[in-house]
């Protein structure tokens, strides 16, 4: 229902947890010879890892998206994140069907993963937002 | 659904920070209350009646 108390440890226990999976990750990909994939997780990593630090700082002076980045979120904001994850799953859906029509027509596959993770994403991030401002 | 939650807070003086601070919710939620945008939860319902020393259906009213 509430507010959830903010636990400083844990989250940045969780911030250390995420750097350690990039470096695994980047470590793999290094080992394998994909120097571009590592490089791109390593930027795309560290730069969310920045966001969240950044939001985390923000905490209660923040609005939805800090107090979600803080754990602190209270029932309304918990909902908006939840009906937003659905606007985004949706978006993939309907992405991943155009993507298999694409395919038909000479597509690459990591092209088409590309375009629905993305599609996913800036659903997600813009459900967020008009939510977040209509209610 | 209407309810007499920024009545009520102004009755006592309160700012929405601190209504939401007492509730254990943002200011944005207690916002959200007051202008009819989001309907609580019942255990939000049953905390905010009892803050306010009432009953439920004497703050929120069905349209």
């Amino acid at each position: 229902m509430s507010t959830k108390p903010f636990h400083p440890a844990a989250f940045a226990a969780g911030l250390l947890g995420a750097a350690a999976a990039i470096t695994v990750l980047a470590a793999v990909a290094l080992s394998q010879d994909r120097g571009s994939f590592a490089k791109g997780v390593i930027i795309g990593g560290t730069a969310t890892i920045l966001v969240m630090a950044f939001l985390w700082w923000r905490g209660h002076r923040g609005g939805t998206a800090a107090h979600l980045a803080s754990g602190i979120a209270d029932e309304r904001e918990r909902r908006l994140f939840r009906d937003a994850v659905a606007d985004g799953g949706l978006a993939m859906f309907a992405a991943a069907l155009v993507g298999a029509i694409w395919s038909l027509f000479g597509a690459e596959a990591i092209a088409v993963v590309g375009v629905v993770l993305w599609v996913g994403l800036i659903a997600w991030a813009v459900s967020l937002a008009v939510r977040s401002r209509a209610a | 659904m209407r309810n007499d939650v920024r009545a009520l807070r102004e009755e006592r003086g309160l700012s929405q920070a601190a209504l939401g601070e007492a509730l254990g919710v943002s200011r944005q939620t207690v916002n959200s209350i007051e202008t009819g945008k989001y309907d609580p939860s019942l255990p939000l319902a049953i905390t905010i009646a009892r803050y306010f020393t009432t009953t439920i259906e004497e703050i929120f009213h069905v349209d």
